[in-house]
């Protein structure tokens, strides 16, 4: 299992696509305490 | 002054079109990655540093995580890791205990904010003393 960490929320969602595309895959999994909880 | 927001709901928002998106906290996630997520390919995105070291130390089977880029904090010492003339890759002086942690661990660590930039062995980096400068 690879993990990727990368800064949600600013502007990166070209990199998510390119490396989407690059690993041929169809599901994202964000892992975050802030956005599981959603205490922004 | 800034509005809670719904971020559940605004994730999803940003990823690629057609893109299946599943959020987890990080006590959720370790059982769903030792479990293969039920065989499904997954693109792993975590926030924090922080985080993928608590799935690592509570025993989620990650060998490899990949720095596509870090959030930097104004003031802070940031080191800077360049893939290519044109990219590079912040690392905040407040990250580096938990890389150092991670080096020590035994994951692979590579530095590569796109599939086109080259990957760099974080981990050489780091026996490079590199956070040590």
């Amino acid at each position: 299992m690879s993990a990727r960490i990368l800064t949600l929320f600013y502007g990166l969602v070209t990199d998510e696509l390119a490396w989407v595309q690059y690993l041929k895959t169809d599901t994202m999994v964000v892992i975050s305490e802030d956005v599981a909880k959603d205490e922004f | 002054m800034l509005q809670k927001t719904n971020f559940k709901k605004i994730v999803p928002l940003g990823a690629p079109l057609g893109m299946k998106t599943i959020i987890l906290s990080p006590e959720e996630a370790i059982e769903k990655v030792n479990n293969g997520f039920d065989g499904m390919k997954v693109f792993l995105i975590i926030q924090y540093p922080s985080e993928a070291l608590f799935l690592v130390e509570k025993g989620a089977k990650i060998n490899h995580i990949n720095l596509g880029t870090s959030m930097i904090h104004p003031g802070d010492k940031t080191y800077i890791i360049r893939s290519t003339r044109s990219t590079a890759v912040p690392i905040p002086e407040g990250d580096v205990p938990v890389w150092k942690k991670l080096h020590e661990l035994g994951v692979k660590l590579t530095v590569q904010q796109v599939p086109v930039d080259l990957s760099i062995d974080l981990n050489q980096k780091i026996e490079d003393g590199l956070f040590d400068k």
